[in-house]
Protein backbone atom coordinates (compact mmCIF):
# COMPACT_ATOMS: atom_id res chain seq x y z
CA UNK A 1 0.00 0.00 0.00
CA UNK A 2 1.22 3.42 -1.00
CA UNK A 3 -0.13 6.34 1.23
CA UNK A 4 -1.94 8.84 -0.88
CA UNK A 5 1.09 11.11 -1.17
CA UNK A 6 -1.20 14.94 0.09
CA UNK A 7 1.01 17.78 -0.08
CA UNK A 8 1.67 19.63 3.83
CA UNK A 9 0.61 22.81 4.28
CA UNK A 10 2.99 25.43 2.84
CA UNK A 11 2.05 28.24 5.54
CA UNK A 12 4.49 29.48 7.86
CA UNK A 13 4.53 31.49 10.98
CA UNK A 14 2.42 33.99 10.13
CA UNK A 15 -0.47 31.87 9.29
CA UNK A 16 -1.01 30.80 12.86
CA UNK A 17 -0.25 34.37 13.77
CA UNK A 18 -2.81 36.11 11.70
CA UNK A 19 -5.56 33.20 13.18
CA UNK A 20 -4.71 34.90 16.55
CA UNK A 21 -4.82 38.14 15.64
CA UNK A 22 -7.82 37.81 13.49
CA UNK A 23 -9.56 35.94 15.63
CA UNK A 24 -9.18 38.67 18.77
CA UNK A 25 -10.26 41.60 17.27
CA UNK A 26 -13.09 39.53 16.52
CA UNK A 27 -13.83 38.86 19.65
CA UNK A 28 -12.77 42.23 20.96
CA UNK A 29 -15.32 43.79 18.44
CA UNK A 30 -18.48 41.41 19.47
CA UNK A 31 -17.33 42.70 23.89
CA UNK A 32 -16.87 46.27 21.91
CA UNK A 33 -20.16 46.49 20.33
CA UNK A 34 -22.29 44.98 23.05
CA UNK A 35 -20.68 45.89 26.70
CA UNK A 36 -22.51 48.39 29.00
CA UNK A 37 -19.53 50.12 30.22
CA UNK A 38 -18.34 52.83 28.29
CA UNK A 39 -14.45 52.50 29.34
CA UNK A 40 -14.70 48.95 28.20
CA UNK A 41 -16.02 49.39 25.11
CA UNK A 42 -13.41 52.10 24.28
CA UNK A 43 -10.42 49.66 25.03
CA UNK A 44 -12.02 47.02 23.53
CA UNK A 45 -12.59 48.56 20.30
CA UNK A 46 -8.94 49.81 20.74
CA UNK A 47 -7.79 46.22 20.82
CA UNK A 48 -10.00 45.54 17.75
CA UNK A 49 -8.12 47.80 16.12
CA UNK A 50 -4.52 47.05 16.74
CA UNK A 51 -4.93 43.15 16.41
CA UNK A 52 -6.63 44.17 12.80
CA UNK A 53 -3.52 46.39 12.02
CA UNK A 54 -1.30 43.57 13.17
CA UNK A 55 -3.24 40.93 11.20
CA UNK A 56 -3.12 42.28 7.13
CA UNK A 57 0.92 42.64 7.06
CA UNK A 58 0.81 38.84 8.46
CA UNK A 59 -1.56 37.70 5.60
CA UNK A 60 0.29 39.61 2.71
CA UNK A 61 3.90 38.47 3.74
CA UNK A 62 2.87 34.93 4.01
CA UNK A 63 1.70 35.12 0.43
CA UNK A 64 4.33 33.73 -2.26
CA UNK A 65 3.49 36.53 -4.23
CA UNK A 66 2.55 39.27 -1.71
CA UNK A 67 2.79 41.94 -4.38
CA UNK A 68 -0.62 40.39 -5.68
CA UNK A 69 -2.10 40.10 -2.59
CA UNK A 70 -5.40 42.65 -4.28
CA UNK A 71 -6.22 39.85 -6.02
CA UNK A 72 -7.97 37.97 -3.03
CA UNK A 73 -10.73 40.93 -4.02
CA UNK A 74 -10.67 39.81 -7.66
CA UNK A 75 -13.24 37.21 -6.91
CA UNK A 76 -16.28 37.44 -3.85
CA UNK A 77 -15.95 33.42 -3.65
CA UNK A 78 -18.23 32.68 -0.72
CA UNK A 79 -17.81 28.92 -1.29
CA UNK A 80 -14.03 29.28 -0.80
CA UNK A 81 -13.57 29.96 2.91
CA UNK A 82 -10.30 31.72 1.92
CA UNK A 83 -12.21 34.09 -0.22
CA UNK A 84 -15.45 34.71 2.60
CA UNK A 85 -12.69 35.40 4.84
CA UNK A 86 -10.69 38.10 2.95
CA UNK A 87 -13.98 39.94 2.08
CA UNK A 88 -15.11 39.56 6.04
CA UNK A 89 -11.74 40.69 7.15
CA UNK A 90 -11.84 43.62 5.13
CA UNK A 91 -15.50 44.56 5.98
CA UNK A 92 -14.44 43.95 9.74
CA UNK A 93 -11.49 45.98 9.30
CA UNK A 94 -13.90 49.13 8.00
CA UNK A 95 -15.95 48.53 10.48
CA UNK A 96 -13.98 48.70 13.51
CA UNK A 97 -11.97 51.27 11.92
CA UNK A 98 -14.77 53.32 11.99
CA UNK A 99 -15.05 52.62 15.71
CA UNK A 100 -12.17 55.00 16.10
CA UNK A 101 -13.80 58.20 14.40
CA UNK A 102 -15.13 61.12 16.00
CA UNK A 103 -18.60 61.19 14.04
CA UNK A 104 -21.12 59.31 16.49
CA UNK A 105 -23.54 57.76 14.52
CA UNK A 106 -20.83 56.34 12.00
CA UNK A 107 -18.62 54.93 14.98
CA UNK A 108 -21.71 53.57 16.22
CA UNK A 109 -22.71 52.15 12.99
CA UNK A 110 -19.30 50.78 12.36
CA UNK A 111 -19.94 49.27 16.30
CA UNK A 112 -22.95 47.45 15.71
CA UNK A 113 -21.64 45.90 12.07
CA UNK A 114 -18.14 44.31 13.44
CA UNK A 115 -20.62 42.56 16.22
CA UNK A 116 -21.67 39.96 13.62
CA UNK A 117 -18.00 40.27 11.48
CA UNK A 118 -16.31 39.73 14.69
CA UNK A 119 -17.98 36.36 15.30
CA UNK A 120 -17.16 35.38 11.64
CA UNK A 121 -13.70 36.43 12.02
CA UNK A 122 -12.94 34.65 15.44
CA UNK A 123 -14.45 31.15 13.89
CA UNK A 124 -14.22 31.42 9.94
CA UNK A 125 -9.93 30.42 10.39
CA UNK A 126 -11.21 26.47 12.01
CA UNK A 127 -13.56 26.22 9.28
CA UNK A 128 -10.61 27.03 6.39
CA UNK A 129 -8.31 24.69 7.52
CA UNK A 130 -11.04 22.30 8.25
CA UNK A 131 -12.31 22.39 4.95
CA UNK A 132 -9.02 20.96 3.63
CA UNK A 133 -7.52 17.39 2.55
CA UNK A 134 -5.20 17.66 5.72
CA UNK A 135 -6.82 14.40 7.68
CA UNK A 136 -6.17 15.66 11.28
CA UNK A 137 -7.95 19.22 10.50
CA UNK A 138 -10.71 17.52 8.44
CA UNK A 139 -11.45 15.15 10.79
CA UNK A 140 -12.11 18.06 13.16
CA UNK A 141 -13.92 20.25 10.94
CA UNK A 142 -16.65 20.90 13.08
CA UNK A 143 -14.46 21.15 16.54
CA UNK A 144 -12.19 23.69 15.02
CA UNK A 145 -14.45 27.04 14.72
CA UNK A 146 -15.84 25.56 18.11
CA UNK A 147 -12.11 25.73 19.55
CA UNK A 148 -11.56 28.79 17.62
CA UNK A 149 -14.39 30.58 18.41
CA UNK A 150 -13.88 30.48 22.61
CA UNK A 151 -10.31 30.47 22.54
CA UNK A 152 -10.93 34.06 21.05
CA UNK A 153 -13.93 35.07 23.12
CA UNK A 154 -10.82 34.11 26.55
CA UNK A 155 -8.01 35.82 24.93
CA UNK A 156 -10.03 38.90 24.09
CA UNK A 157 -11.28 39.28 27.53
CA UNK A 158 -8.40 38.07 28.85
CA UNK A 159 -6.47 41.33 27.40
CA UNK A 160 -9.06 43.42 28.93
CA UNK A 161 -8.99 42.22 32.42
CA UNK A 162 -5.21 42.10 32.25
CA UNK A 163 -5.16 45.40 31.10
CA UNK A 164 -6.79 46.47 34.46
CA UNK A 165 -10.80 46.24 33.76
CA UNK A 166 -12.07 45.47 36.91
CA UNK A 167 -15.37 44.50 35.74
CA UNK A 168 -17.03 40.98 37.09
CA UNK A 169 -18.68 40.34 33.72
CA UNK A 170 -15.45 40.46 31.83
CA UNK A 171 -13.69 37.88 34.34
CA UNK A 172 -17.04 35.98 34.34
CA UNK A 173 -16.58 35.92 30.47
CA UNK A 174 -13.05 35.01 30.37
CA UNK A 175 -14.10 32.13 32.64
CA UNK A 176 -17.18 31.50 30.06
CA UNK A 177 -14.16 31.15 27.01
CA UNK A 178 -12.31 29.27 29.00
CA UNK A 179 -13.98 26.60 30.19
CA UNK A 180 -15.48 26.17 26.54
CA UNK A 181 -11.93 26.00 25.49
CA UNK A 182 -11.34 23.07 28.05
CA UNK A 183 -14.33 22.01 27.08
CA UNK A 184 -13.39 22.02 23.21
CA UNK A 185 -9.83 20.22 24.25
CA UNK A 186 -11.25 17.42 25.84
CA UNK A 187 -13.92 16.67 22.96
CA UNK A 188 -10.68 16.29 20.43
CA UNK A 189 -9.67 12.46 19.56
CA UNK A 190 -6.66 11.50 17.66
CA UNK A 191 -4.70 14.43 17.84
CA UNK A 192 -0.89 14.91 18.58
CA UNK A 193 0.04 15.04 21.77
CA UNK A 194 1.36 18.36 22.07
CA UNK A 195 -1.65 19.67 20.60
CA UNK A 196 -4.29 17.76 22.73
CA UNK A 197 -2.07 19.08 25.80
CA UNK A 198 -1.83 22.72 24.58
CA UNK A 199 -5.38 22.76 23.86
CA UNK A 200 -6.24 22.07 27.27
CA UNK A 201 -3.92 23.93 28.76
CA UNK A 202 -5.11 26.95 26.77
CA UNK A 203 -8.43 26.43 28.37
CA UNK A 204 -7.66 25.25 32.13
CA UNK A 205 -4.83 27.29 33.26
CA UNK A 206 -6.71 30.42 32.89
CA UNK A 207 -9.67 28.89 34.41
CA UNK A 208 -7.03 27.43 37.58
CA UNK A 209 -6.01 31.10 37.91
CA UNK A 210 -9.00 32.69 38.22
CA UNK A 211 -9.62 30.12 41.05
CA UNK A 212 -6.88 31.45 42.52
CA UNK A 213 -8.08 34.65 42.10
CA UNK A 214 -5.13 35.86 40.09
CA UNK A 215 -7.70 36.83 36.99
CA UNK A 216 -4.76 39.07 35.47
CA UNK A 217 -2.72 36.73 35.03
CA UNK A 218 -5.70 34.63 34.35
CA UNK A 219 -5.81 37.25 31.04
CA UNK A 220 -2.39 36.57 30.22
CA UNK A 221 -2.59 33.02 29.65
CA UNK A 222 -5.47 32.97 27.78
CA UNK A 223 -3.85 35.54 24.94
CA UNK A 224 -0.72 32.93 25.08
CA UNK A 225 -2.86 29.77 24.83
CA UNK A 226 -5.10 31.02 22.38
CA UNK A 227 -1.62 32.04 20.52
CA UNK A 228 -0.19 28.45 21.17
CA UNK A 229 -3.49 26.71 20.51
CA UNK A 230 -3.15 28.23 16.34
CA UNK A 231 0.63 27.23 16.43
CA UNK A 232 0.10 23.37 17.35
CA UNK A 233 -2.93 23.00 15.00
CA UNK A 234 -0.60 24.24 12.05
CA UNK A 235 2.48 22.53 13.09
CA UNK A 236 -0.33 19.04 13.66
CA UNK A 237 -1.50 19.72 9.79
CA UNK A 238 2.55 20.11 9.06
CA UNK A 239 3.51 16.49 10.24
CA UNK A 240 0.57 14.65 8.62
CA UNK A 241 -0.99 11.86 11.04
CA UNK B 1 -22.50 22.66 -2.20
CA UNK B 2 -21.86 20.52 -4.92
CA UNK B 3 -20.71 22.66 -8.02
CA UNK B 4 -22.37 22.31 -11.06
CA UNK B 5 -20.57 22.56 -14.44
CA UNK B 6 -21.46 25.42 -16.07
CA UNK B 7 -24.10 24.69 -18.76
CA UNK B 8 -22.91 27.31 -21.10
CA UNK B 9 -19.21 27.04 -22.78
CA UNK B 10 -18.53 23.99 -21.14
CA UNK B 11 -17.56 20.84 -23.85
CA UNK B 12 -20.37 18.22 -24.00
CA UNK B 13 -17.77 15.56 -24.13
CA UNK B 14 -14.58 16.44 -22.20
CA UNK B 15 -11.52 15.24 -23.17
CA UNK B 16 -9.24 13.61 -21.05
CA UNK B 17 -6.89 10.26 -20.22
CA UNK B 18 -6.95 6.97 -20.21
CA UNK B 19 -4.04 5.60 -18.38
CA UNK B 20 -3.87 1.68 -19.03
CA UNK B 21 -1.17 0.82 -16.43
CA UNK B 22 -0.98 -3.14 -17.82
CA UNK B 23 1.02 -1.36 -20.91
CA UNK B 24 2.83 1.35 -19.29
CA UNK B 25 6.72 -0.10 -19.18
CA UNK B 26 8.19 2.46 -17.14
CA UNK B 27 10.12 4.77 -19.32
CA UNK B 28 9.06 7.61 -18.08
CA UNK B 29 8.98 9.07 -21.78
CA UNK B 30 5.78 10.95 -20.13
CA UNK B 31 7.87 12.38 -17.45
CA UNK B 32 10.20 13.60 -20.19
CA UNK B 33 8.11 14.76 -22.50
CA UNK B 34 6.24 16.65 -19.54
CA UNK B 35 9.11 18.36 -18.17
CA UNK B 36 10.57 19.92 -21.44
CA UNK B 37 7.29 20.79 -23.45
CA UNK B 38 6.84 22.72 -20.10
CA UNK B 39 9.90 23.99 -19.67
CA UNK B 40 9.90 22.93 -15.67
CA UNK B 41 12.28 23.65 -13.28
CA UNK B 42 14.49 20.54 -12.75
CA UNK B 43 13.27 19.53 -8.79
CA UNK B 44 15.57 17.03 -7.50
CA UNK B 45 17.85 15.00 -9.32
CA UNK B 46 18.88 12.13 -6.11
CA UNK B 47 17.65 8.76 -5.39
CA UNK B 48 14.87 7.38 -3.38
CA UNK B 49 15.57 4.28 -2.85
CA UNK B 50 12.16 3.48 -3.48
CA UNK B 51 12.51 1.17 -6.60
CA UNK B 52 12.84 3.02 -9.76
CA UNK B 53 11.15 5.73 -8.82
CA UNK B 54 13.74 8.58 -8.45
CA UNK B 55 11.01 11.28 -8.90
CA UNK B 56 8.81 10.84 -5.46
CA UNK B 57 5.75 12.59 -6.44
CA UNK B 58 3.58 15.13 -8.49
CA UNK B 59 4.55 18.79 -7.54
CA UNK B 60 4.72 22.44 -8.82
CA UNK B 61 7.40 21.07 -11.08
CA UNK B 62 6.69 17.23 -11.73
CA UNK B 63 3.32 17.18 -13.76
CA UNK B 64 3.72 13.30 -14.61
CA UNK B 65 5.36 11.08 -12.28
CA UNK B 66 5.64 6.91 -12.50
CA UNK B 67 4.79 4.93 -9.49
CA UNK B 68 6.81 1.50 -9.19
CA UNK B 69 4.94 -1.07 -7.28
CA UNK B 70 7.09 -4.25 -6.66
CA UNK B 71 4.14 -6.87 -5.10
CA UNK B 72 5.21 -10.70 -4.21
CA UNK B 73 2.13 -11.32 -6.10
CA UNK B 74 1.57 -13.24 -9.53
CA UNK B 75 0.26 -10.81 -12.37
CA UNK B 76 -2.49 -13.24 -14.40
CA UNK B 77 -0.81 -16.35 -14.92
CA UNK B 78 2.37 -15.32 -15.97
CA UNK B 79 4.94 -15.67 -12.98
CA UNK B 80 8.50 -15.63 -12.78
CA UNK B 81 9.85 -18.97 -12.38
CA UNK B 82 7.48 -20.21 -9.84
CA UNK B 83 8.45 -17.06 -7.79
CA UNK B 84 5.04 -14.71 -7.78
CA UNK B 85 6.55 -11.58 -8.38
CA UNK B 86 4.86 -8.74 -10.90
CA UNK B 87 6.48 -4.75 -11.06
CA UNK B 88 3.31 -2.42 -11.47
CA UNK B 89 4.25 1.38 -13.16
CA UNK B 90 1.93 3.80 -13.06
CA UNK B 91 2.13 7.47 -14.74
CA UNK B 92 0.21 9.38 -12.23
CA UNK B 93 -0.88 13.14 -13.12
CA UNK B 94 -3.60 15.57 -11.97
CA UNK B 95 -6.83 14.40 -12.41
CA UNK B 96 -8.76 17.73 -13.88
CA UNK B 97 -11.33 17.09 -11.58
CA UNK B 98 -14.97 17.50 -12.43
CA UNK B 99 -15.20 18.74 -9.03
CA UNK B 100 -12.46 20.15 -8.30
CA UNK B 101 -10.92 20.70 -4.69
CA UNK B 102 -8.14 23.53 -5.78
CA UNK B 103 -10.64 25.37 -8.02
CA UNK B 104 -12.92 25.95 -5.03
CA UNK B 105 -10.00 26.78 -2.62
CA UNK B 106 -8.89 29.15 -4.82
CA UNK B 107 -9.94 32.90 -3.48
CA UNK B 108 -8.14 34.69 -6.47
CA UNK B 109 -9.83 32.95 -9.13
CA UNK B 110 -6.91 32.05 -11.08
CA UNK B 111 -7.60 28.39 -10.78
CA UNK B 112 -10.43 28.20 -13.88
CA UNK B 113 -12.29 25.47 -15.83
CA UNK B 114 -10.90 26.12 -19.19
CA UNK B 115 -12.91 25.35 -22.47
CA UNK B 116 -11.74 21.89 -22.50
CA UNK B 117 -13.21 20.83 -19.35
CA UNK B 118 -9.84 20.85 -18.00
CA UNK B 119 -8.50 22.63 -14.50
CA UNK B 120 -6.17 25.43 -15.24
CA UNK B 121 -4.11 27.80 -12.95
CA UNK B 122 -3.61 31.28 -14.59
CA UNK B 123 -0.49 32.33 -13.47
CA UNK B 124 -0.76 36.06 -14.04
CA UNK B 125 -3.12 35.40 -11.19
CA UNK B 126 -2.06 33.07 -8.38
CA UNK B 127 -0.60 34.98 -5.73
CA UNK B 128 0.42 31.91 -4.17
CA UNK B 129 -1.84 31.99 -0.82
CA UNK B 130 -1.15 28.50 -0.67
CA UNK B 131 -4.94 27.77 0.04
CA UNK B 132 -5.10 24.81 -3.39
CA UNK B 133 -2.45 22.81 -2.26
CA UNK B 134 -4.12 21.91 1.12
CA UNK B 135 -7.46 21.41 -1.26
CA UNK B 136 -6.42 18.66 -3.44
CA UNK B 137 -7.02 14.96 -2.04
CA UNK B 138 -4.60 13.53 -4.70
CA UNK B 139 -1.33 15.74 -3.45
CA UNK B 140 -1.36 16.79 -7.03
CA UNK B 141 -0.61 20.67 -6.70
CA UNK B 142 2.02 22.75 -5.13
CA UNK B 143 3.55 26.08 -4.67
CA UNK B 144 6.97 26.37 -5.86
CA UNK B 145 9.48 28.16 -3.79
CA UNK B 146 11.52 29.68 -6.11
CA UNK B 147 9.12 31.46 -7.76
CA UNK B 148 6.15 31.96 -5.15
CA UNK B 149 2.92 30.52 -7.25
CA UNK B 150 1.34 27.41 -7.27
CA UNK B 151 1.57 25.23 -10.65
CA UNK B 152 0.11 21.47 -11.76
CA UNK B 153 -0.53 20.24 -15.61
CA UNK B 154 -2.12 21.96 -17.90
CA UNK B 155 -3.71 19.44 -20.02
CA UNK B 156 -1.06 20.59 -22.44
CA UNK B 157 -3.52 23.57 -23.02
CA UNK B 158 -1.37 25.48 -24.99
CA UNK B 159 -0.90 22.14 -27.56
CA UNK B 160 -4.85 21.61 -27.03
CA UNK B 161 -5.46 24.96 -28.55
CA UNK B 162 -3.68 23.75 -32.14
CA UNK B 163 -5.53 20.82 -32.08
CA UNK B 164 -2.31 18.43 -30.46
CA UNK B 165 -2.54 16.36 -27.79
CA UNK B 166 -0.67 16.88 -24.57
CA UNK B 167 2.74 16.13 -24.59
CA UNK B 168 2.89 12.99 -22.18
CA UNK B 169 0.10 11.14 -24.52
CA UNK B 170 2.35 11.90 -27.54
CA UNK B 171 5.53 11.06 -26.28
CA UNK B 172 3.81 7.81 -24.24
CA UNK B 173 5.60 4.28 -26.82
CA UNK B 174 3.11 1.46 -25.89
CA UNK B 175 -0.07 3.83 -25.77
CA UNK B 176 -0.12 3.77 -22.39
CA UNK B 177 -1.43 6.74 -22.45
CA UNK B 178 -3.97 8.01 -24.16
CA UNK B 179 -6.14 10.91 -24.50
CA UNK B 180 -9.41 11.71 -26.07
CA UNK B 181 -13.20 11.74 -25.77
CA UNK B 182 -14.23 10.94 -22.24
CA UNK B 183 -16.88 9.12 -22.89
CA UNK B 184 -14.79 6.89 -25.54
CA UNK B 185 -12.17 6.63 -23.19
CA UNK B 186 -14.93 4.98 -20.40
CA UNK B 187 -16.02 2.33 -22.94
CA UNK B 188 -12.48 1.84 -23.95
CA UNK B 189 -11.89 1.35 -20.44
CA UNK B 190 -14.36 -1.15 -19.00
CA UNK B 191 -13.21 -3.36 -22.69
CA UNK B 192 -10.17 -3.45 -21.53
CA UNK B 193 -10.85 -4.24 -18.17
CA UNK B 194 -12.75 -7.11 -19.58
CA UNK B 195 -10.29 -8.40 -21.40
CA UNK B 196 -7.95 -8.45 -18.66
CA UNK B 197 -9.94 -10.73 -16.50
CA UNK B 198 -10.29 -13.08 -19.41
CA UNK B 199 -6.81 -13.62 -19.11
CA UNK B 200 -6.40 -14.16 -15.28
CA UNK B 201 -5.61 -10.79 -14.34
CA UNK B 202 -8.93 -11.01 -11.79
CA UNK B 203 -7.58 -7.96 -10.21
CA UNK B 204 -8.57 -5.98 -13.27
CA UNK B 205 -10.55 -2.80 -12.64
CA UNK B 206 -10.44 0.59 -13.70
CA UNK B 207 -10.48 4.19 -11.65
CA UNK B 208 -12.54 7.38 -12.45
CA UNK B 209 -12.02 9.42 -8.73
CA UNK B 210 -15.10 8.74 -7.57
CA UNK B 211 -16.99 11.99 -6.36
CA UNK B 212 -14.36 13.93 -7.17
CA UNK B 213 -14.93 12.62 -10.98
CA UNK B 214 -11.37 12.35 -12.56
CA UNK B 215 -10.86 13.50 -16.37
CA UNK B 216 -8.12 11.07 -15.95
CA UNK B 217 -9.25 7.01 -15.97
CA UNK B 218 -7.14 4.53 -15.06
CA UNK B 219 -6.98 0.82 -15.77
CA UNK B 220 -5.48 -1.06 -12.59
CA UNK B 221 -4.50 -4.44 -11.64
CA UNK B 222 -5.27 -3.71 -7.77
CA UNK B 223 -7.07 -1.49 -5.38
CA UNK B 224 -5.90 1.86 -5.79
CA UNK B 225 -4.31 2.61 -2.60
CA UNK B 226 -1.41 0.00 -4.06
CA UNK B 227 -0.61 2.63 -6.29
CA UNK B 228 -1.36 5.94 -4.34
CA UNK B 229 -5.04 6.60 -5.05
CA UNK B 230 -7.40 7.01 -2.82
CA UNK B 231 -10.26 4.42 -2.83
CA UNK B 232 -13.16 6.67 -2.47
CA UNK B 233 -12.07 9.89 -2.88
CA UNK B 234 -13.86 13.06 -1.28
CA UNK B 235 -13.35 16.25 -2.20
CA UNK B 236 -13.35 18.07 1.65
CA UNK B 237 -14.02 21.52 -0.03
CA UNK B 238 -17.52 20.90 -0.67
CA UNK B 239 -18.74 19.67 3.06
CA UNK B 240 -18.17 22.67 4.46
CA UNK B 241 -22.13 23.18 6.00
CA UNK B 242 -21.50 21.65 9.02
CA UNK B 243 -18.50 23.28 9.60
CA UNK B 244 -20.07 26.66 8.88
CA UNK B 245 -23.10 25.54 11.22
CA UNK B 246 -20.58 25.21 14.25
CA UNK B 247 -19.11 28.37 13.30
CA UNK B 248 -22.48 30.21 13.26
CA UNK B 249 -23.27 28.39 16.66
CA UNK B 250 -20.45 29.46 18.64
CA UNK B 251 -20.54 32.89 16.79
CA UNK B 252 -24.22 33.11 18.26
CA UNK B 253 -22.75 31.83 22.22
CA UNK B 254 -20.00 34.23 21.80
CA UNK B 255 -22.70 36.96 21.40
CA UNK B 256 -25.04 35.50 23.73
CA UNK B 257 -22.37 35.04 26.73
CA UNK B 258 -21.28 38.74 26.05
CA UNK B 259 -24.68 40.05 26.38
CA UNK B 260 -25.09 38.32 29.40
CA UNK B 261 -22.35 38.96 31.41
CA UNK B 262 -21.66 42.84 30.21
CA UNK B 263 -24.38 43.94 29.83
Amino acid sequence: MKAVPLKPPVWTWEVPAYFFTGGLAGAAAVIGGLARDGQVRRRAHALAAAATAASTPLLVSDLGRPERFHHMLRVVKLSSPMSAGAWTLLAFSGATGATLLPWRAVASLGSSAAVPLGAVMSTYTGVLIGATAVPVWNRHRVLLPIAFGSSSLAAASGVLVAWGQRDRGLRRLLGVGAAAETAAALAEKGTPRRLRATAFAAGAVPLGLLALRRPRLAGVAAAVGSLLLRYEWIRAGRNPT
Amino acid sequence: MVPRAPAVGYPPEPPGFLTDTTLCIGCKACEVACKEWNGLPEDGLGFTGDSYDNTGALGHSTWRHVVFVEQPKALGTSDTAGVPLRWLMMSDVCKHCEVAGCLEACPTGAIVRTEFGSVYVQPDICNGCGYCVVACPFGVIDRRPSDGRAFKCTFCIDRLRVALTPACATACPTGSIRFGDLSELRVAASERVAELKRRGVDGARSWDGGDAGSHALFVLVDDPEVYGLPQDPAVPIVHQRPAWIAAAVTGAAMVLATWRTLR
